[in-house]
């Protein structure tokens, strides 16, 4: 059996939950302008804040995932991560659209 | 300074989304003699989205506010209320795949591995097309405040 390692499948997982949250995190910020400028005023603009906040999730959370992680064949993997990364994009691009 | 900063996030954009096709064309001719440079086509992707999103990062928070008050008096409000703010924000997902593609070539093996193969392209073509959509949309702000600097598009 082919099986992916053990880093592939805990960053895997992290990009995965970083892609989603990326996405609803984008939502929350425009739906509630509190949370926007508490982010301003966390890091000097809000994009900073927002990519720092997205970047800490996929590298933290993967370091974690890794460690707990076993090499496995993990057959969800690729879809997950396709369908994630299609869904993520496609709710920032429908929130812009509708606004 | 400013010219040469709007310039150099397309560019590392641009050489990010050569590099993962080169990936992908590794990945696709798996031996033992390409190792090296499949990881090296995954890790210059990675690191160029890298200075992508440094230079770009840049430019945004520090000039872009000049561009964004000329674009929504334009006749194109939507290059930034859609392009530029979906842009901003999708450009992480294309990240966060630029540096996961990094971590699968380094701990994959993709000659005797055919699921790490189609994850590893899979990735790769969302950097790619994900990377365009961004070109597209950079240059769809780049025309919007042309539109308000000059009074066309009506």
């Amino acid at each position: 059996m082919q099986t992916f390692s053990k880093q592939t499948i805990g960053y895997g997982i992290a990009a995965i939950i970083a892609i989603l949250a990326n996405s609803a995190l984008v939502i929350i910020k425009e739906e509630n302008p509190a949370v926007k400028a508490f982010m301003k005023q966390l890091l000097y603009h809000h994009w900073i804040a927002h990519g720092v906040a997205v970047l800490l999730v996929f590298l933290v959370l993967g370091f974690i995932l890794t460690r707990m992680a076993r090499p496995s064949g993990a057959r969800w993997l690729t879809p997950s991560l396709v369908a994630a990364s299609a869904l993520g994009a496609l709710g920032i691009v429908a929130l812009f659209l509708l606004e | 300074m400013r010219e040469f900063l709007l310039m150099v996030h397309p560019t590392t954009g641009a050489l990010a989304i050569f590099c993962a096709i080169w990936c992908i064309v590794e990945v696709l001719n798996s031996s033992e003699q390409n190792r090296g440079r499949t990881r090296l086509a995954a890790l210059s992707s990675m690191w160029l989205m890298v200075a992508t999103y440094i230079a770009g990062g840049y430019w945004y928070v520090v000039y872009y506010a000049a561009d964004k008050a000329v674009i929504l008096k334009s006749s194109w409000p939507f290059a930034h209320t859609f392009f530029m703010e979906a842009k901003e924000h999708a450009f992480f997902i294309t990240l966060i795949l630029s540096i996961f593609l990094a971590i699968i070539a380094r701990s994959e093996d993709f000659v005797r591995n055919r699921s790490a193969r189609v994850l590893a392209v899979w990735v790769a073509l969302m950097v790619i097309l994900s990377a365009f959509a961004a070109e597209g949309a950079g240059s769809l702000v780049a025309m919007g405040v042309r539109i308000g600097l000059t009074g066309g598009g009506n």
